[in-house]
Parts: structure tokens; sequence; C-alpha cells
């Protein structure tokens, strides 16, 4: 084994070490795989159909017999519902993530390995979009996509690639003046191929906890376009959608409301806490 | 220092909590709980509900509606007489009587409104768009001003309807010295002859309308009608329960009965013209077939929807026509009720064992529509059990309204005239002449009806009307073009204090003969 | 940034100032472009279901809807450069008053948020940091990590079942009573829906401030003012806070924008009468003139404020300035 692969396993098991000392982050990473199995193994944990509508149970409430968390306001159960739609949450939470992520580092790599006017035209761009109501612009491209669940994903991927677009380009100028790669380049190392072994090796870390504290953001963002009703469609629905269609019931049956908030709030909880553990592990300056 | 200052918040918002909690309401007044804020109070360009429950209190017309039916009575015009060959109408109007701003209400007056939409030459016409000309001022030949008070309109063809067109609110008399002085800005400038006049307007908060003193037909007892908009159905519960409002509508189906029961409100149903529907693409290559139709009718199952997700506040409808229309409405057409096994026996017979998939285009919500998404979710279900998928498209309102026109396989529509006469349902939904960008959106032809409601627009006299729309009635139903599912009730809530309300067929709120305990 | 024609503050003024246009002009394209976009007829919607094709046309051309896109860009920018936002196509009233009114009401919820996340992030984040590791520190970052997790539309709807339904303490819709209008009952329909909003911004400025106090309080220059025996609370007051304010400032530029966009879900909730929500409506008729009138103020707010705090920066930190 060479002795950088040997510094890098030593170092990962450092970071490891260091995380898992922190009580709030293991905890984090325990929902976020709780929340996981749940999504993966949702049809093996109930019996019930999520869409199954029986109209004689409406809203019966929590611990009813055969309906451990109750039913919705068409007799669906509550249980089976839950555990589908944090299938779609969860799914579509992590591949907005995933296709921002990615956009807005090929567009800060872009922007900082161009230099000039490429990274003005680029940097500009992204003011705008930063500068455009965050969830106004996402409403306005489901208008003009239509709404959806892909359309949603996409409009959430696209208000979030500024925040990444951003941290891999200051990430970039940063590497670029370092004497190590400044070295490299005297020695006739292409641009390129210094770009892609030491700017992604020094963003890595930044991106994957960006990343972390993203997706419940982005999770969030997906849930509220779907309470506005512009997000997934029936029959498919998420929490975001199980929360708006509950409104009108809050006076009859709380439950309806409180259940689907509650675990897109156990979601967001688990990641910003797994990303918080992340960071502090892996930036010790920062805690 | 800061645990002082956090305290002094805290002591500021406790004092405000206390003190902020509603006031009692004023003996005289009284507010209205309504779903949207009104967007126009410009007659000739209302099309929404909310605008028009506003603004029917500042304007009326030649002609209007008894209360609680669609009979017409005398308004603004005292008479009228229709020649034989049913061309002429002339009306004889009511003397003395005055706009708000105190210019006197004359013929002249009633042939510039309708100068301002019909003639494109007027200087007036760029005021503003006019969504109804076509279809209630697009048979007038003339309108003449014989003297101060005899107007004569002159139409190019019978048109049976006429009269009920002059009680809809396009069609309302306003102050031509208010429209000359405004321009554009009528839209916020109401100017009228009715019962109330417009106090203050804040968008998004509320509207004030005051009682017009020298009203015509005696003052109202309501000196002060304030309206608000809520658009949660959640918050208007609430704010009926407490009293901070004393009337509204569409609050949540299930809290009806917990409604009904406190003592402090009175909850009152009527039925409506309304009509809830389906309508199928009849040009569909699926859905041509009437058997498949009829199967869809009988595959869904009304009642459940009415009892479960309406909660009582519709009726099944069994065609175009609500009971509300009279004798108008036939009720011995062919029915269909809730029945399983027939709907997959025409679904075998017509060839389709195995069932079919067709795309169901659902808004997310709309005026009329009920709930729109949750009663599609059933049908989709019910569909399901006879092998017929349908896969749901939500649009909102908007675009949903392009892509019905759009011959979508099924869709769903909610249709409430507030014309009352069955022409302006059946006509304007199921002739040939009324294929989109007019609203037969499912392309429904059938000759024979054709020809009935054609010669229904042109007789006027009643007893030879009536047996045409009810024989049309019964082919209609029969040919299946919808899945005819609901009538949807009217259900306003009022508080005890409110005395003397009383329901109108066309989901209008009329104040005038209301009083306050 | 290099300074930009003379020197000093002015320059950095300058400059930040002609940096605003580009992006100014890039909003205003963005809307129209995506406005224009998205199917649905706004002349078609409006006049809804009786509407004739060529009434449709008529209305296309009165609107000035059949030019060409560039055109119908041009013309509507140059109107906006004399201060006329045109009339919205629905509701044929003039777009800036309809905007400012309800513009007036988003910022008063944004106000009444950000006041609730200084109130209470803020000091929670110096009680943290002074009092690090302690069951105080581990409770407020607790709470904290848990109001920045919370949906806002989640949290409201919890706030009105607790507040509105069972204790009936709070109003759960709309900005003022029917009969009231005074402060206090402004107040009093305030207190929920600034809490909603709030909640995620207090939580989030706890821990930057936390952060950040910690950051600076490790440095020399504290640990020299502590030996020279100042008092604990001198040494917080005067020292600590005044170096711990930029970025907590960034932060707090950062969050007015947030609040700007969140306050859409809120202002749904509690049917608030502000601009997110009638924006939603507006982009639902295809109200051209409302929409880009709308986007174009909220980006020019918030772009200010990214002024307003650079320049605070910039005055805190004459450092800056040169960069």
């Amino acid at each position: 084994m060479s002795d950088a692969a040997r510094v890098s396993t030593s170092a990962l098991v450092d970071v490891a070490r260091m995380f898992r000392r922190s009580h709030a982050a293991m905890f984090g990473l325990g929902l976020v795989v709780a929340l996981t199995l749940c999504a993966v193994l949702a049809p093996l944990l109930t019996r019930h159909d999520p869409n199954e509508v029986d109209t004689t149970r409406r809203l019966a409430r929590p611990l009813s017999p055969n309906h451990p968390l109750g039913t919705d306001e068409f007799g669906r159960d509550m249980t089976a519902r839950l555990l589908h739609g944090a299938r779609i949450s969860l799914a579509v939470g992590l591949a907005a993530t995933a296709l921002a992520a990615l956009a807005g580092s090929l567009c800060g790599l872009v922007a900082g390995l161009g230099g000039g006017w490429i990274d003005h035209a680029i940097m500009r761009s992204i003011d705008t979009l930063m500068a455009f109501p965050y969830f106004l612009l996402a409403i306005a491209i489901i208008a003009a996509l239509g709404p959806g669940l892909v359309n949603g994903m996409i409009a959430v991927a696209v208000v979030n690639i500024p925040f990444y677009g951003r941290i891999v380009r200051g990430t970039v100028l940063a590497v670029r003046e370092t004497e190590y790669v400044q070295a490299a380049r005297a020695l006739g190392v292409s641009e390129l191929r210094l770009a892609v072994k030491h700017v992604l090796r020094n963003c890595l870390a930044p991106i994957i906890v960006a990343v972390t504290l993203n997706v419940g953001g982005m999770i969030t963002a997906l849930a509220g376009l779907s309470f506005l009703g512009l997000g997934v469609q029936p029959p498919v629905s998420d929490w975001g959608s199980m929360l708006s269609s509950s409104r009108q019931y809050i006076n009859v049956a709380p439950h309806v409301a409180a259940l689907p908030g509650l675990a897109i709030f156990l979601a967001v909880l688990g990641f910003n806490l797994l990303g918080d553990g992340l960071r502090d592990a892996l930036d010790p300056r920062l805690r | 220092m800061l645990i002082r200052r956090l305290a002094a918040l805290a002591l500021l918002v406790a004092f405000c909590l206390v003190t902020g909690a509603a006031a009692a309401p004023p003996k005289d007044a009284m507010v209205v709980g309504l779903l949207a804020e009104p967007v126009t109070m410009d007659p000739p360009q209302i099309t929404d509900l909310n605008s028009a429950r506003i603004t029917k209190r500042i304007f009326e017309g030649l002609v209007a509606q008894e209360l609680g039916s669609y009979k017409l009575v005398p308004g603004l015009a005292q008479s009228w007489e229709i020649s034989k060959d049913g061309l002429t109408y002339t009306f004889k109007l009511r003397p003395n009587v005055t706009f708000h701003d105190g210019t006197p209400f004359n013929a002249e007056a009633v042939r510039f409104c309708f100068e301002r939409q019909l003639n494109d030459k007027s200087p007036y016409y760029a005021t503003g768009t006019y969504p109804y000309v076509k279809s209630f001022l697009g048979n007038i030949a003339s309108v003449e001003v014989v003297d101060p008070l005899t107007l004569q309109i002159k139409l190019k063809a019978q048109l049976a309807p006429f009269l009920q067109y002059l009680a809809h609110q396009s069609l309302f008399v306003y102050s031509p010295e208010a429209l000359k002085k405004w321009g554009k800005d009528i839209v916020k400038r109401p100017v009228g002859t009715g019962p109330f006049k417009l106090d203050a307007w804040e968008p998004g908060v509320k509207v004030v309308l005051v009682r017009n003193d020298g009203y015509w037909g005696g003052a109202p007892k309501v000196r002060q009608a304030i309206y608000v908009p809520i658009i949660e159905a959640q918050a208007r519960l609430a704010a009926i329960k407490t009293g901070e409002i004393d009337l509204t509508m569409d609050v949540p189906p299930d809290s009806l009965d917990d409604l009904r029961k406190d003592p402090n409100v009175v909850v009152a149903e009527s039925n409506s013209s309304a009509a809830w529907y389906i309508a199928l693409n009849t040009r569909h290559p699926i859905l041509k077939d009437k058997r498949v139709r009829q199967a869809l009718n009988y595959a869904v199952n009304k009642d459940a929807i009415i009892r479960d997700i309406l909660k009582g506040t519709a009726i099944v409808s069994r065609g175009p026509l609500s009971p509300v229309y009279g004798p108008y409405h036939e009720e011995s057409v062919q029915k269909y009720p809730y029945d399983l096994e027939k709907a997959k026996a025409l679904l075998k017979d017509a060839g389709y064992p195995g069932g079919f998939e067709l795309t169901f285009l659902v808004p997310e919500s709309g005026s009329g529509m009920q709930s729109p998404v949750e009663m599609a979710t059933v049908i989709q279900a019910n569909l399901a059990t006879v092998g017929v998928k349908a896969k749901i498209q939500t649009l909102e309102w908007g675009a949903y309204l392009k892509k019905y026109l759009e011959a979508p396989d099924m869709a769903e529509m909610s249709w409430n005239p507030s014309i009352g006469d069955p022409d302006h349902m059946m006509y304007m939904l199921l002739s040939s002449d009324r294929f989109p960008p007019a609203f037969n959106a499912g392309f429904y032809q059938n000759d024979k009806v054709d020809d009935l409601l054609r010669k229904g627009r042109t007789t006027v006299d009643e007893k030879a009307r009536v047996p045409l729309y009810r024989e049309a009635q019964k082919v209609i139903v029969e040919d299946a073009p919808w899945i005819f599912v609901d009538h949807g009730k009217q259900v306003i809530i009022y508080r005890k204090r409110v005395q003397g309300f009383k329901l109108h067929p066309n989901f209008d709120l009329v104040l005038t003969q209301v009083w306050l305990q | 940034m290099a300074a930009v024609g003379g020197g000093g503050l002015q320059g950095y003024v300058l400059g930040r100032l002609l940096l605003a246009v580009p992006v100014l002009f890039g909003v205003s394209l963005l809307v129209f472009a995506v406005m224009h976009l998205a199917p649905g007829d706004p002349a078609a919607i409006m006049l809804g279901a009786q509407a004739t094709r060529e009434d449709v046309e008529r209305l296309h051309r009165e609107l000035g809807l059949d030019r060409p896109l560039p055109v119908q860009y041009a013309r509507w920018l140059g109107r906006v450069g004399q201060g006329d936002l045109g009339r919205s196509i629905p509701l044929g009233r003039e777009v800036l008053p309809e905007v400012l009114t309800r513009f007036r009401a988003t910022l008063i919820l944004t106000g009444g948020a950000l006041l609730v996340a200084l109130v209470i992030g803020v000091p929670a984040g110096i009680v943290s940091a002074t009092r690090q590791y302690s069951w105080l520190d581990r409770l407020s970052m607790g709470i904290a990590v848990t109001g920045v997790s919370l949906p806002v539309f989640w949290t409201g709807i919890m706030l009105i079942i607790v507040f509105s339904l069972t204790l009936r303490w709070l109003p759960s819709a709309g900005m003022f009573s029917p009969y009231g209008g005074d402060f206090a009952d402004l107040l009093w329909h305030l207190v929920l829906p600034a809490i909603t909003l709030g909640t995620a911004s207090a939580a989030a400025l706890a821990r930057m401030t936390r952060s950040s106090v910690l950051e600076i309080v490790r440095q020399d220059f504290v640990r020299s003012a502590r030996a020279k025996g100042l008092a604990e609370r001198a040494v917080v007051g005067r020292h600590v806070l005044k170096n711990a304010v930029n970025p907590v400032v960034t932060v707090l530029g950062i969050q007015v924008g947030t609040l700007l966009g969140g306050a859409i879900l809120t202002e749904t909730v509690f049917s608030w009468p502000g601009l997110g929500s009638m924006m939603v409506r507006a982009i639902q008729a295809r109200d051209y003139p409302l929409v880009q009138g709308g986007v174009l103020l909220i980006a020019t707010t918030f772009v200010g404020v990214n002024l307003l705090v650079d320049l605070l920066y910039a005055v805190f930190d004459p450092r800056i300035r040169y960069e």
C-alpha cells in the first residue's frame, strides 16, 4: 500500500472515530438509516395498500384496531401512506440534491478553472438565480413545466444550484494558488489533470457536508411544493401532499396533519444531525 | 439587561393578547366570510362568484329574480312588453331613481351601459374587457331611448332566455358619469342604484359596504356589511364558531354535524342549479360507444361520494338539470344506480371485458369544483373495479381550463349558471353549436337534441317550451355524454343574530331584507 | 473585489451598485421568460368559459400580447424604467399600488419573524457560547437544530391546532379582525405567523452566533483583555460582540432573503394577505404584469438588503474595502 493510501485510510478512521463520539451525530445517522429502511422495506412493513380507499373508515384515530396510526379522509391506512410516502420524499429529495450538486459543481468548476469572462458570466447568472425569490422560482418553473414529481425535482434542484456552485468555485480558486499545484503546473502537468486530482479531492469534504445538510432542505422544499398542490399528483402522494389535504380536517382529526409533518421533521432532523456530525468530524477547526 | 428586554417584550405580547381579542360586533353591522377576495367591481367584467356577491348589492338590472327562485320580477324596469314577433322588448323604467353619486337613472343611462360593451367604436369601450358581451348581448340589433323612462331593445332573432339575461350582473346598470370620470379605474369605484354602496376596499383585507339610505325599495336594516376573504375552509369554520364572522359558506363538510348541533349557528341548505360532472370525449375510439359511457355511469358510486366526501351537501345528479329548474326538470330519465354487474356487462357487450386505459384530467381547485382531487381519487378507484384504469393528471385552474378544451378523454367540470334558464345549461354545454373553444368539451352531438335545443331557444311561449327541454333531457341522459355525478347543494352557515336571510339558487347572498338581533 | 473608481468607501459602494444592475436585468429576463414559456393564456383564463377565439385575440391585441416576445420584453422594461409596472390582466388595477400594498403586509410578517429570530436567536447563541459544553449549551443547540429542521408549514399548522383551535388564544387567519384595524389587533394576528416564520431563522442565528462568538473568544486579544482584569461582561460586551457582528450580519442578510421567499408558505397557512400568496395566484392566472412586477420588487429588495449588509461589513471592517 502506498504512503498516500495509508494516510487516507488512517484519516478516514480518525474521522469515523470523531464522528462516533458525538451522540447527536450518531442519533442523526440512526434516524437516516431507520427512515431509509422504512422506505426500502415499506411493502414488507405493512399489509395495507396505501391507496386502498374505504370511505366507511374515514379519519379513524390512531391506535384503532387494524390501523395503528389511524386512517385519512379516504379511509386509507396512515402507516402505509407514511411508509410509501417515505419512498417518494426520500428518493426525490436525494435525487434533487444529487442533481443540484452535480450541476452546481460543474458550474463552479468551469467558473473557477475558466476564469475571466467565463467566471464572470457564470457568477452573475448565479447571482441572478439567488436574487430570485427562492420558492417563487420553483413555482414559476412548475408553471412552465407542469406539476408532477419529476418537474418538482427539477425545479427544486435548479433553485439550489448556486449553493454548490459557490462552494466548488471557492475551493477551486483556493487550490489553484497553492504551491503544490503551482509546482506541478511548472513541471508541465496538464491543467485538467490538476483539476481532477487536486480540486476534486479538496472539494470532496465540503461537498459531502453540503450535500448532507442540503438534503433536508430539498425534502422540505419538495414537500412545500406538494403542499401547494404543485408537486406529486394523485394517487401518488408524498408527505407534503398528505399535509396539504389534511388541513381541512385538523378540527376533527389532527393526527392526519400531525403525522406527515412529523415524518418530514424527523427526516430533516436526521440529515441535519448527520451533516453537522460529518462537518465537525471532517473539519475540527469549526467545532 | 437582556432579561429585562425580553421581559418587556413578553409583557407587550401578553397585553396584545388580552386587548386584541375581538370586540363585540355592532348592532347594525355584519361580517361575511368569503372564500376569496373580490377581483373587480365593474359589473360587465365580473366572472367570479365572490365579486358578484358583493357587487350585486351595489348594482341592479332592469329585471330581477325573486328571492329564492329564478322567477323574474320587476327590477329597475317596472314593466315590459314583448312584441308578437318576439323581436322588440319595450321597458318602462322606474321613476325617481338616482345613482349613488346623485346622477339620475334613466333610459339614456341604460343605453350608455349597453353601448359601452356592444360598440367597439364607443369611446368607453377600451375601459374594460367584457367576457359576456357575445353570449348575452350578441343578439341585440339596437337599443333605443323612446323617452327618459322608456327603453326599447330590438333583437336580431327570437331568443327565449333574453329576459333572464337581463338579470345577469353583466347587464347591470351603473352611472355613466362615474365611468366617464374614472375610466379604467371604475373597477374599484362602483356607482350603482342598489341598496348598498361601497365605503372602503382594502385589498386582501376587507370590503366595507354601507346602506344606501335613499334606496328606492326602502333602505336595508343592516347599516354596514363587511366582507372578509378567508381562504382556508378550516379558518372560516373557526371564525363562524367564535362569532368573528356572521355568515359564511363552504366549511369542511365533516364539521357540518357539529355545526348543526351548535345553538348559536344556523345551517341552511338548498338545492342549486349547479351540476358537477365528468365530460367524456364522445369522439374517443372507445368512449364513442354509448354502452361504454353508460357503463362508466353505473360504475361510479355517487351515493358514497355524496355521503362520505361531500357529507350530504349534494344530491345525486340524474341529468344536466337539477330539480331547481321546476317544470323544466325531467324526473323520468334513465337512472344509473351503482351497479358493478351492469357496468361489467355493458363493457363486455361493447367489446372491452378486460377494461382499458384513460387519461383523467382533474383541476386542483376551481370555483364550484367541490373537492375535485378527492372525488377524482374515489372515481378512479370506482372505475378500477371494472377494469377501467383512469390515469389522473392534475393541473392548476388556469392550465386546466386550457387543457379542458383540448379533447381530454375524461375531465371534471362544474357548471353553475347564474342565469336561471335551462338553455344556459343545456344548449351551452351539449349542443353541437358549442364545440370547443365553447364548452361542449366532449364534442357531444345528437341531431335530435340539437333540434330540440335550438327550438327551445327561440320558443318564447313557456307552455310550448317545457316539453322540448324535457324530451332533450331524456335523450341526453340515455346517451350519457357525461358521468352525471351530483348537484351541489348550497350550504350557508350563519349566526343566530342574522334574521330574515334566505338562500338564492344562484349562490348570491342577498342582504336587502336581513336584520340583526 | 477591487475598488472601482475613486478610493475608499465611495468606490466600494459604487462598485457594488454597478454589480447589482446586471443581476436585476437577469432577474427581469428570467421571470419574463419563465412566465411566457408557461403554457396557458391569461386572456383565455380571464375571459373564461364564454369566450370565443375572436374575443381572446382582441384582448391579446389590447394587451399587446400579440407582439413578438422580445418586443414585449423591451416595452415592459421601458415602462418599468418610467415607474409604470402596467395593469394586472384579470384585476384591471395598476400593478405598482397592488404590489406595494401586499409587500407591506409581507414586510410586516418578515419584520416580525426577524424580530423573533433576533430576540431569541442571538441571546441564545451568546449564552451558549459563554457557557460552552454546559447543559444549557447542549439544550439550546438541541432546540436550535430542531428549529432548523421543522418544516415551516407544519409548524404553522401545529401552532394553529394548539393556540387557535384548542386554547382559542390567538386567531388562525388574516391580518386584521373585521372590525379591528389598530396596532394591537395587528400584533395579535402577527404572533403565530411571526413565530412560525421566525423559528428556523432563530435557530440558524443561534448556531451562527454561537460559533462566531466562540471563534472570537479563542483569539488572543480577548485573552489579553481578560488578563488585564476586565470584567467578563465588559469583555463579552465590548470586544467579542463588536467582532462577532460581521458574520451575524451576513447571516441576517441571507435570512432576509430566506424569509421573503419562505413567507409564501406561511402566508398560505395563515391566509396572510402578503405578496407571496398573491404571487402564487397571479402565476396561476398567468398575470404577467403582476408576477413580473412583484418578482422585480422582491429581487430589488433582496439585492438592496445584501448591498446594505456588504456596506455594514465594510464600515465595521475597513480591510474589506480594499480586497
